[in-house]
């Protein structure tokens, strides 16, 4: 059913924009949904998508709208539930990996974003501006104070963390 | 590479290699279905807009109705209800229309009274007003008059109606003005 070069895009990709959205928008469920319905929009436009340089980065571009979108739907059911203490489904989670999801949920989005895309995903900062459709300035400043925030948050060395990226 | 991009490098592998990968098929398939959807959406919606476009000309539910039996008026001097809250004992009622919208959405009036109706109409799009009995536009018509472009004040003579609920809407623009007249 599926084209076989579709498959294996989606095979290669599928799991490392999984890591990325997970802690870009801090839910695996939520995540998933988002990457899953962006991978469905591809299949639906391979023919297209194939010529394209970068496949990849207009389904994560695609994922990353799904996920805004969805924030602003369940900002108010998610207020609730952190109300309520609710704890991440992350049991088979490494604890590390656990605190830094925690972390990253306490940050807004838009500086969850710009730190994911920058320090994860790699994008040089007029990418992140780009891809996101801000000004470079607005992605700097979101930039340092995302790290300072992460950087408190995680013990990290403050000093290490600001100069560096 | 300093430690933040580090322990973001080593979260995200760990979930990557967690991760259920779903079957492209499956993936495929919701595109698909999705695309259907749309396509089935977008032909609901054509035929809608056909069907109004085709419909409405014909039924031409602006056209006078007989005024016969129509009770005289019995205007009053009380200032107007604004009816915000359908709050009944209404002789005199004031409706506008602006931005393709009715205002108040909810009128109040006394039954087996007749009233005063001013419909402000406040923009140069032809509007109307046509009262029916019952919730909505499939009831009998009791009261419509011709619509007429603005800016520019109708004063209405309703005949009295019958308790309960009633509908009134511009036949003009049937789905965007429309409102609920309480008769008690």
């Amino acid at each position: 059913m599926a084209d076989e070069e579709f498959s294996a895009f989606y095979a290669a990709t599928y799991q490392r924009l999984l890591g990325q959205l997970v802690l870009l928008c801090g839910d695996r469920a939520e995540a998933e949904d988002a990457l899953q319905e962006a991978f469905a929009r591809a299949a639906v436009r391979w023919r297209r998508l194939r010529s394209y340089q970068a496949p990849e980065a207009w389904v994560r571009r695609v994922a990353l709208n799904l996920t805004r979108m969805a924030a602003r739907r369940l900002r108010r059911r998610t207020a609730a539930l952190l109300r309520l203490g609710s704890v991440p489904a992350t049991a088979e989670l490494s604890a590390e990996t656990i605190d830094l999801l925690v972390a990253l949920r306490a940050l807004p989005l838009a500086q969850r974003q710009v730190l994911v895309l920058h320090h994860l995903v790699g994008l040089p900062v007029a990418e992140v501006a780009h891809e996101l459709g801000l000004p470079v300035g607005t992605v700097k400043t979101r930039l340092a104070r995302g790290r300072r925030a992460l950087a408190r948050r995680l013990a990290l060395d403050p000093e290490e963390v600001a100069t560096n990226g | 590479m300093d430690e933040l991009t580090v322990r973001l490098q080593r979260a995200a592998t760990e979930l990557a290699e967690r991760a259920v990968v779903p079957a492209p098929d499956d993936i495929v398939r919701r595109g698909r279905g999705q695309r259907r959807r749309h396509a089935a959406g977008a032909v609901l919606l054509v035929m809608a807009l056909a069907g109004a476009v085709v419909v409405v000309p014909l039924l031409r539910p602006w056209e006078p109705a007989a005024p016969t039996g129509m009770p005289p008026a019995t205007p009053s001097p009380s200032p107007l209800a604004p009816g915000h809250r359908c709050s009944a004992r209404v002789t005199t009622a004031q409706l506008t229309a602006k931005n393709i919208t009715f205002a108040p959405a909810c009128l109040a009036a006394v039954a087996g009274r007749p009233f005063r109706l001013t419909f402000d109409n406040k923009e140069a799009v032809p509007h109307n007003v046509s009262i029916f009995e019952g919730p909505d536009a499939s009831g009998r018509q009791v009261f419509t008059r011709p619509p007429f472009p603005g800016p520019r004040v109708e004063t209405y003579q309703i005949p009295a109606l019958s308790r309960g609920r009633h509908f009134f809407r511009c036949d003009v623009h049937p789905n965007l003005m429309q409102g609920q007249l309480i008769v008690r």
